[in-house]
Order: structure tokens, then sequence, then C-alpha cells
């Protein structure tokens, strides 16, 4: 029997970092539409909040829940309990101290300065130290197993341990070593891989878990998913250069890592196919399967994204899209639309199978999903639609700078609008997670009574 | 694993290192002062990162659009970079570009747009810094990133002569007008 001590705690404490980040995310788009909002306060400034909000929503809600997901498969698919929950504990306790430190060295102006990885040395290697505990609980877990064979998540979950140790290494190259051009080439290739190398094996070692589980049906293709781990091995480490077009990088560099993202197209294909593939026939479990559902949607998402990140790429449209809100849009696409439908529909499936018992609500859960999906698609489409529009008007040479601010302030309204609403439907979720996990039997037997 | 991590290391960010123009040794880019390191200091902890880029890319509208009186600036290069630790070419322009803001504005302009954007430019959605000044006005913190500010991109020389606008900038003293007539 699975204890799932250290599993509930990542995920509790996933959804208190995600409704956090979430609303310090709200308060950066309400500062675009109304600039005098919080104003006086230091640490209340944009500038401060910016980085919060990434540091908040990528390594305190998607990493911490992703961590826990992993907790909760890696046993279950090797047949064994966890090594140590002890240790699981400790490993939580360090890793939500390390974003907490986080919260107040950025609100209080303390950070490195480099995208991605804003945290100062102390608190990154808190963060670092809580990682390598996860590693070794997994590992060893994983060295435990019951069955010989190792099942394609298992193999995301530890490539994704790895890379994440390989990926921090390069990305913390000390201040000092490098500098300029040097360190923003190392930066860009960092941030990068900080999405590929790590949240993307994770985020698809877990769908592969769940997806199958949820829909009943078995995986379509484990070639497809092995080549989709190499390819993504292989690729993702030279895109970094992408984020420099036109820039001050040599030609060829800027030249290889377009070549590279064009590739990328065949780790996608294998990934998509290979889930379509899974609930091929079975597609009324979109209507019926709240799990199959978000975790479908989310790869429509992924799909989507990484039809974009390619195209974005190629010199025709980066004199266009390059640092407009479009680029903004992509990144919500990818880590909202992908990764956190993926965590949602792993979610409302691990958390009534760890509990013994039933979702709560199954009518929040159908207003989560459609109040997210609608306030996404306002939030998304208002910062593409939004980007364009900006960067035609930023190549119109003539129009003063601060008439193009003018002009989007109605897409920063939509996407202030939307961002309310997937705020507010993620505080339905988190009532509805948080009552199926402390809420006990007492609701399952109103649930059992006949109904009306 | 390993082996393809590596190689992709090896050939994006490794190799790269050693573009000549990216090398300290090379470069006749001065170094910054004390009051510009603070400066710099001061842009890192208020996030300016976030919403100016200083990336003036080899892009004819980028290049016209951060120049000045008609002339346009030059697309930044490697080794005007070199001091800078950290870096801050930037990933997102909410406000313009500042790769080549040095000398465009003079002193107290950037100090009554820094504590006031909106008196200054109506429309601006900048923050106003008013934690970088005294009660009064004058300017704390504030000194440091100004100079930071005036320094940006003047180590190419390629600006025209002229007077560093005070209030508007020509193209905006233009368009303010004719919404005046």
């Amino acid at each position: 029997m699975h204890q799932d001590t250290t599993a509930k705690t990542f995920i509790i404490s996933s959804l208190v970092w995600m409704l956090l980040g979430m609303g310090v995310g709200l308060i950066l788009a309400i500062k675009f539409v109304f600039p005098d909002f919080l104003p006086y306060v230091s640490w209340l400034g944009y500038g401060r909040f910016r980085p919060l909000h990434i540091n908040l929503v990528l390594f305190g809600w998607l990493l911490t829940a992703n961590m826990g997901l992993t907790y909760y498969l890696v046993p279950r698919l090797c047949g064994t309990p966890l090594y140590n929950e002890k240790l699981g504990l400790a490993t939580a306790t360090l890793w939500n101290l390390g974003n907490l430190a986080g919260i107040f060295t950025l609100l209080g102006g303390l950070n490195k300065g480099r995208p991605y990885a804003e945290y100062i040395t102390p608190v990154a290697l808190v963060l670092a130290v809580a990682w390598v505990l996860f590693c070794i609980n997994i590992f060893a877990t994983i060295t435990q197993r019951k069955y010989r064979q190792m099942y394609v998540s298992l193999w995301y979950i530890m490539g994704a341990m790895v890379w994440a140790l390989f990926v921090y290494v390069v990305g913390n190259t000390p201040v000092g070593m490098i500098s300029g051009v040097n360190e923003a080439n190392v930066n860009w290739f960092y941030g990068h891989s900080v999405v590929g190398l790590i949240f993307t094996p994770l985020g698809l070692g877990v769908n592969y878990y769940f997806l199958p589980k949820a829909a009943k049906a078995p995986l379509y293709s484990h070639r497809l998913s092995i080549i989709g781990f190499w390819t993504i091995a292989f690729i993702y480490v030279w895109n970094g250069a992408h984020h420099l077009i036109f820039g001050p990088v040599p030609n060829w560099l800027q030249t290889t890592a377009i070549v590279f993202s064009i590739m990328m197209f065949i780790p996608v294909w294998t990934v998509v196919t290979n889930f379509f593939g899974t609930v091929k026939g079975e597609w009324k479990q979109l209507w019926t399967n709240l799990p199959v559902r978000y975790l479908i949607a989310g790869v429509v998402f992924y799909f989507l994204t990484c039809l974009q990140g390619p195209i974005q790429a190629l010199r025709a449209l980066q004199p266009v899209i390059h640092f407009t809100d479009w680029v903004v849009g992509h990144a919500h696409l990818a880590l909202i639309g992908a990764f956190s439908y993926f965590t949602f529909g792993a979610f409302y499936y691990a958390v009534p199978k760890m509990m013994k018992t039933q979702l709560y609500s199954k009518r929040l859960a159908e207003v989560h999903f459609w109040l997210t999906t609608a306030g996404f698609l306002y939030f998304i489409i208002s910062l593409w639609v939004g980007g364009v529009f900006q960067g035609i008007m930023w190549n119109v040479t003539d129009m003063a700078f601060v008439e193009t601010v003018k002009a989007m302030r109605i897409y920063w309204i939509g996407r202030m609008l939307g961002g309310a609403m997937i705020l507010a439907a993620q505080v339905i979720f988190v009532f509805n997670l948080l009552y199926t996990f402390f809420g006990g039997a007492n609701y399952v037997r109103e649930l059992q009574r006949p109904s009306r | 694993m390993f082996a393809l991590f590596f190689l992709g290391v090896v050939a994006t960010v490794i190799i790269p290192a050693g573009t000549r123009e990216w090398q300290q040794k090379t470069s006749a880019t001065p170094a910054y002062t004390d009051l510009e390191l603070r400066g710099r200091e001061v842009y890192r902890q208020e996030g300016c990162i976030w919403c100016h880029t200083q990336t003036n890319r080899h892009l004819k509208a980028d290049n016209i659009r951060y120049g000045r009186y008609g002339t346009p600036a030059p697309p930044s290069e490697g080794e005007e970079y070199i001091n800078d630790n950290p870096h801050y070419l930037g990933n997102k322009r909410t406000g313009p570009d500042l790769s080549r803001i040095g000398g465009k504005y003079s002193d107290d302009w950037h100090h009554a747009h820094l504590r006031d954007p909106r008196g200054v430019t109506p429309g601006s959605i900048m923050v106003a810094f008013t934690w970088l000044y005294n009660k009064d006005g004058t300017p704390t913190e504030a000194v440091a990133l100004v100079a930071y500010l005036q320094k940006l991109g003047t180590s190419v020389n390629w600006a025209p002569a002229g007077v560093p606008t005070t209030t508007f900038s020509p193209r905006d003293v233009i368009i303010e007008g004719e919404e005046e007539l």
C-alpha cells in the first residue's frame, strides 16, 4: 500500500504557490492598465513583482506539483513503496522554505538579474539541495523496483532529474566569470532548457502515466515515446540563441538555433501522435472523463505551443513579434495551456485515488474547466492579436513609442480580465481539491445519498 | 544522454564564447565608473530589464526608431556589452529600447520622468519610482541610475551634435502639437 505523505505534501504546497503566483500575475496585469495601482512602495513595484510571478509559477507551482506527482507515480510504476517518506517530507520542507525565502529576497530587490535565474545564490542553493534529495529518493525507489522493464514515464522523469542538474550547473555559471553577450548566450541556453529539459520531460512523463490510466486505454506506441525522448535529448539543447536573433550574436549561431528549432517538430509530432493515438476511438471520454479532458486539452495546447515555437524562430517573423506581447502569450500557452492543464488532469485523477474517496464536486470541476479555458483563451488571444499589432506599430518608425503603448491598452484590458477569470477558476479548483483532501468521509455519504 | 547534452553545450555555448568581439582584451569599450556601476545595481534591483531591452537589433526599424535627428542609431555590437555583468539585453519591450538612450535627454528630464512618468509623457505606463527620491524631490539612488542611463550606447561615436531634449522627444513634440491644433 502507498503512504503518499510526501506526494500529498507537495501537491498541497503547490496549490498554495499557484494561488500566490497567479495572484501576483493578476496584479501585474492590472498594473498594465492602471499603472498607478499599488504605488509609492518599492517592493510593490512592477519590476519586483515580475520576477516573483515567474519564479512562483515555475518553481513554486509547476515544479512542486510535478514533483508531487512524481512521488505519486514512481512507487506505483515500480510496485514498491517510496524509498523514504521521511526524506521526502524533509525535501518538501526544504523546498518550500527555499521558495518562501525567494519571495522575500525578490521583493527586497535582491536578484541576480538573469531572466529565469533570478534567485540569489543562497536561495538557489537551498532549492538545489532539495532537488538532489528528491533525485536520491526517486532513484532509490526505482532501483528497488519489482518490475524489470521501465515504463516510459520513468525514462522521462529520470531524464528531467539529470538534465535539471546539468542545466542548473551551466545556467548558474558564476556571475563574474562571463559577461555581456557571452553571458546573455549562456542565460538563453539556460532559460530555454529550463522549459525544454525540465518542464517538458516532467510534464510529458506525467502525462504518459496519467493519460492511459485515466482513459483506461493502453499507450498507442512505446517506440514513438522513446523516439520522442531521444530527439528531445538531442535537439532541445541547441535552441537557446533563437532568443537573440538579429542581436549581437554571430549569424551562424542564430542560424543553428533556427534550424534546430524547426527540427523540434520531430519530438512534438511523436508526442502528439502518441497521446491522440491513445484516446483514439475513446473521444466520448472528453465529455465524461474530466482528467482525460484536461490531459487532452493540454496536448492540444502543447501542439499549438510547439507549432508556434519553431515558426517564431524564423527570421521572417522576428522583426514583427520579437520583444512584443505575442511572446508573453507563447510562454503562457506552454506553461498554463500545456503543463498546467496536464497537472490539473493528473490532480483530478490522483487526489481522489490517494484519499481513497471521490472528488468532492464534479460540478465545481466542470466550472473550473470551462472558466479556466474561457479565461485562458480570452487572455491569450488578446496577447497574440495585441502582440502582432504592437510589432507592426513598432515598424512604423514615425509613430512615437508612447502612441504604441496607448494603442495596446485595449489588449491589456483583455489580458487582465482573462487573467482574473483564470484566477477565479483556480480558487474554485483549490477549494474542491482541499475539500477532497480534508473533507474526509462526510461528503462521500452525501454523495451516496440518492439524488432528487 | 550526457554526450548529447555536452555536444549541444559545446556547439552553442562554449565555441561561441570564443567570439573575438566578446573578449575583454580586444574591446575598446571604456569601463564603468563607480557611480555608473551603482546605477546598474539600481537598474537590476528595480527590474528595468522586464520592460526595457538594451538590444538595438540589426533591423532598419530599430535603428531608425532609436536614432536621433534623422540619423539612425547603429545596431548594438558584442563588444559594447563587454563590461556588463549581469547582462541587460532584455526580452520584452513594454517601454522603448534603451541601448542608445545616453545623451538623448537631459539629466533633469530623466529625473522628472522617473519620478512622474505620466507628467512628462502622457500615456506612459512606467512605474513612478518615487522611492528613489526624497520627499522634496531631490534624487537619492536615482542619481546613479541616471548616470548609468546617460552612459548607455555612448561608447560608439554616432550621435549627431545637438542639445539633449529637455521636454519631449522631437517626434512627441510634433504629435502633441498636432493634437492641440
